[in-house]
């Protein structure tokens, strides 16, 4: 079961892939998703990150084909995409298999100098490719920054995105991972 | 790798060099299905029709290029690229067997095949190839606009070119000057057939991108990449066969390099455009914004840049492996795959 919180940020994750805004997800959204993320950090498909990218995607893909009952070329709406995250990533055990491989591949593309830390532009670039406006990031930034360095670890954007989700805890500071939530 | 590299005896300083060049591709899933739906088209379409033909559709294994660009392609579609793939090779054998044809034989086969891209059609009496082309063409340019047209049409006609500069080297038996080889070598490689590619994505570039010279930085380095990575590779054969369009013997001849220098040379220049590549690509989400591209419209823009961004990798591992390319002094028995990761 899952709260009122976590269906509300899992629908509006289910938006950040489906930019055409046609109702439906397919693995090509995702595969759109992952492309704009190479791209836009200049690695190859053909490189080892970017491998590890499409590798985990497609995993994730898979999983949450799986979960919603279908094969994996077929169409997945928003209450089957609802049910199948929280069937493998809230009431299951599939986030630490599955969902944090594909961060930590994006967080190493994201990384590009390799220091272990995603600057506000390069965390811009994230947001961009998940269509969320400059706004959003700027925010979303701010609120994961706890520290005001200016920059965020890797591990505290792995954190934030477990929080974002999987968490229940209205007062997970991931909760902003794509910017403010509404107000219910 | 050990015994690959000591195949292709340039490979281990290329890798060396250029690092974003290691590793193993991904491959489609259904590679060999599609190779196998390849031949059986080549085929039927009388591209194999004598024992020496066949033997050359063989050594292409254009699908192996295919896959490893288009690993999340529809079977069907990693099918339709591998035919252009299978296609172009082709047609480079056509020039490279006959001794030196007269421009007014290219002239002639460009002709023709710019008749089937204006009329949709085939052309009186077409040959094989002609027909093939056809029947790709009518394919892949269905639901394209006559905007991708003009660009595939244009690239058509580039091709044209190169195509009269490579057999005016052989011709003349004179290296052109060094300055010349990107822009001839890049286009030679028939870059035209990317434009088939926005099809196999099930895209097609916005024109106020594809227009842009951000956008043609970006499919200039890949090819860049690509095609020297080839002169590199397949060095010994294009001096065996005198080959003067290859880089590295141009950069000998002009420069005066001893052949490792001259090697060292062009891998230098590998290395460099990587870099301008990998730019090209990171300049795209502010060309993305300046464009006030949807969301939609960029990440199908950036499934044809990881294209490019995939285009010299796969080049390089498919040129190590297929038959058309092995060494002289290759003992291998087979084209053998790429050999797993070190």
């Amino acid at each position: 079961m899952a709260t009122d919180l976590q269906v509300l940020k899992i629908d509006r994750s289910f938006t950040y892939i489906d930019v055409d805004g046609n109702g439906v997800i397919t693995r090509d959204d995702l595969q759109g998703l992952g492309a704009r993320l190479l791209a836009g950090f200049g690695a190859s498909p053909a490189g080892t990150q970017g491998r590890r990218v499409a590798d985990s995607f497609d995993s994730l893909w898979d999983t949450i084909a799986d979960a919603a009952d279908l094969n994996h070329d077929s169409r997945i709406t928003p209450d089957e995409y609802r049910s199948s995250l929280i069937a493998s990533f809230i009431d299951g055990d599939r986030f630490e298999p599955i969902f944090r491989p594909a961060i930590d591949a994006v967080l190493a593309v994201a990384d590009t100098d390799g220091d272990g830390l995603i600057q506000p532009e390069e965390f811009q670039l994230i947001h961009e490719a998940f269509g969320r406006s400059e706004q959003d990031s700027e925010q979303a930034f701010a609120a994961l920054d706890l520290d005001g360095d200016g920059a965020l670890s890797r591990g505290e954007l792995l954190h934030a995105a477990r929080d974002y989700y999987t968490s229940a805890d209205p007062s997970a500071i991931g909760n902003l991972l794509f910017g403010s939530l509404p107000t219910p | 790798m050990t015994a690959l590299a000591d195949a292709r005896p340039h490979l281990r300083p290329l890798l060396q060099r250029v690092p974003a060049l290691r590793g193993r591709c991904r491959m489609h899933p259904r590679v060999d299905a599609a190779g196998q739906q390849v031949l059986c088209w080549a085929r039927q379409a009388g591209l194999a029709d004598d024992p020496k033909a066949s033997r050359r559709l063989h050594a292409i294994d254009g699908h192996r290029m295919a896959g490893r660009v288009f690993t999340d392609s529809s079977d069907d579609k990693l099918v339709q690229f591998s035919q252009w793939l299978t296609w172009v090779v082709l047609l480079d054998d056509h020039w490279d067997e006959r001794s030196c044809p007269t421009p007014q034989e290219i002239d002639h086969t460009y002709t023709r095949l710019l008749h089937v891209v204006d009329h949709d059609r085939e052309p009186a009496h077409a040959d094989p190839m002609e027909r093939a082309f056809t029947q790709l063409w009518q394919v892949t340019s269905a639901d394209m606009s006559p905007a991708w047209r003009g660009r595939f049409r244009a690239h058509l006609e580039l091709n044209r070119q190169s195509t009269h500069w490579e057999i005016r080297t052989r011709r003349t038996g004179q290296f052109s000057p060094l300055a010349d080889y990107p822009r001839h070598r890049r286009v030679a490689s028939a870059s035209f057939i990317f434009d088939a590619g926005e099809a196999v994505l099930g895209t097609e570039l916005p024109a106020s991108l594809a227009c842009l010279p951000a956008w043609s930085d970006l499919a200039d380095a890949a090819n860049d990449v690509a095609v020297w990575c080839n002169d590199v590779l397949t060095l010994d054969k294009d001096e065996h066969e005198a080959d003067l369009s290859n880089y590295v013997l141009a950069a000998q001849h002009h420069l005066g390099l001893s052949p490792a220098a001259a090697i060292s040379w062009v891998i230098d220049r590998i290395a460099a455009r990587t870099t301008d590549l990998r730019r090209a690509a990171r300049a795209l989400p502010a060309v993305y914004r300046r464009l006030d591209l949807s969301h939609g419209s960029a990440r199908a823009a950036s499934k044809v840049a990881c294209a490019y961004l995939a285009l010299p990798h796969a080049t390089l591992e498919w040129t190590c492996e297929a038959a058309r390319y092995r060494p002289l002094s290759s003992s291998t028995s087979q084209a053998g795959a790429w050999p797993a990761r070190e």
